[in-house]
């Protein structure tokens, strides 16, 4: 059975799209995190400085908590073959994935069904599941993003593979690799918050957007050099404050 | 064996955003099933896409979406799994390469490219822009001083080589921008073996080059 149909991409679409893209810019906000970006100004001014630090700390551990639970409903589905649990994963996660597909520049029709085929491969992948690897969230992008790869633009992503001539070692011992995936999701996104509006830009135009290297730098009119040192910049950024984290 | 050589965090992050063309991508992917620092990048990197998942603004799916999809798990569940054809014989070659070559060096078409230099183009990339190639460098030859039109990943598989940059071995990877020159040499006493993705044509500093390039088409 397929839920394939690939039409041309609708006026509707277009609409919904507009609508959308206005709506994802405030992506890297909290919607529910008071402090966006243009009100910082003002309110360090007022000195609200701490009453803000706490809920903002209070929205990070409502979004740890619930990072960790959809990771717990992913190992029922991989140790118990859960249905229910797998339905919880589908209700909250397949509205993103076709929100995501769909930014990407997909039609509706086939964006939900990238959506479907992604909780699909959800459920057949389950067993290769590792808590302690992956939050939920990271590991049904990685199917997601690999999976519009395939078949929207034809061009493949290649998954790496761990178990592969395992003669090298590890030499990465850093300590990083202790901390709870849950809570190490929740850090980078609030890295992200924090970092130079040039730095955000580069990164929502390239996971956002899904735009190359080379297309952000056409599109901002800067160099090809300046697009890839902003990200470097931008991940030394958020390495630094997951090591801050321990 | 212990790499010095990583993939660029530039690179890294478009390969987690899944924006790398797929030439690039399959060479950086190879060299990721090697290198657990890169890897470690790559999951962190990985979680800012993740993070676009969790976002607010979501398009909701058809009430009969999830329905869809049991049917097709209890369909599956029916039907008793076939047993994936496995050929017994192990690949030399790391996982995302193996698709692509026969599971031994030497069962490698190999085509005689310059004198000391033998290429394999691989077969079913299907990408775009550029090229991935096996390169097969004799102990001591040099390729002739060279700039990219586009960024260049070189990584090695078995050898060394060592250009102006440093000194390349096994899963190390040479990440290299349009405006660099290199001249790399196979500098031990075995044949070097690469693997290279090129977004754009090499490009020669020198007319002889430029020449056997218009003829073994590199």
């Amino acid at each position: 059975m397929s839920f394939a149909f690939y039409g041309p991409i609708s006026f509707m679409d277009q609409v919904v799209r507009e609508i959308f893209s206005a709506q994802s810019l405030k992506i890297f906000y909290n919607p529910s995190d008071p402090v966006l970006i243009s009100d910082r100004k003002a309110v360090k001014g007022q000195n609200l400085d701490k009453p803000v630090q706490d809920l903002k700390r209070q929205s990070d551990m409502a979004v740890a908590v619930d990072t960790t639970y959809l990771t717990e409903l992913l190992v029922k589905v991989s140790e118990e073959r859960d249905r229910d649990a797998f339905a919880c994963l589908f209700e909250h996660y397949a509205p993103r994935v076709k929100s995501y597909v769909f930014r990407l520049g997909s039609d509706e029709l086939m964006s939900e069904e990238l959506a479907q085929q992604t909780m699909l491969q959800v459920w057949r992948k389950a067993h290769l599941f590792d808590p302690a690897k992956a939050a939920a969230s990271t590991w049904i992008f990685r199917i997601a993003r690999n999976l519009r790869l395939d078949h929207y633009r034809k061009e493949r992503h290649f998954d790496y593979d761990e178990q592969d001539l395992s003669l090298i070692e590890d030499d990465s011992d850093s300590p990083e690799t202790e901390m709870d995936r849950n809570q190490h999701a929740s850090i980078v996104r609030n890295a992200l918050q924090r970092l130079p509006q040039e730095q955000m830009e580069i990164i929502r135009l390239s996971f956002y957007e899904g735009l190359s290297h080379g297309e952000i730098s056409e599109k901002l009119t800067v160099p090809l050099g300046t697009v890839k040192s902003r990200m470097r910049l931008a991940f030394k950024k958020i390495r630094q404050s997951l090591g801050d984290a321990l | 064996m212990s790499i010095h050589h990583h993939l660029n965090d530039a690179t890294l992050m478009a390969y987690a955003a899944g924006t790398l063309s797929e030439s690039m991508n399959l060479v950086a992917a190879t060299h990721l099933s090697l290198c657990p620092v890169c890897r470690q990048k790559v999951e962190q990197m990985e979680t800012i896409g993740a993070g676009s998942l969790e976002s607010e603004a979501l398009l909701p799916v058809r009430t009969e979406a999830l329905n869809q999809v049991m049917n097709l798990i209890d369909l599956e569940a029916e039907q008793t799994a076939p047993e994936p054809a496995n050929d017994h014989i192990k690949s030399v070659f790391p996982s995302p390469l193996s698709q692509f070559v026969p599971k031994d060096y030497e069962d490698i078409p190999w085509r005689s490219t310059a004198p000391g230099l033998k290429s394999f183009v691989l077969p079913g990339i299907q990408s775009r822009s550029g090229t991935v190639r096996l390169f097969k460098i004799a102990p001591g030859v040099t390729i002739p001083e060279h700039g990219h039109g586009g960024t260049e990943l070189t990584l090695v598989l078995k050898g060394s080589f060592s250009d102006e940059i440093g000194r390349f071995k096994a899963g190390d990877i040479a990440d290299l921008d349009g405006d660099i020159d290199h001249q790399p040499i196979a500098d031990s006493a075995e044949e070097c073996i690469c693997l290279i993705a090129t977004e754009q044509p090499l490009r020669f500093k020198n007319m002889v080059p430029r020449i056997m390039q218009y003829f073994v088409g590199m």
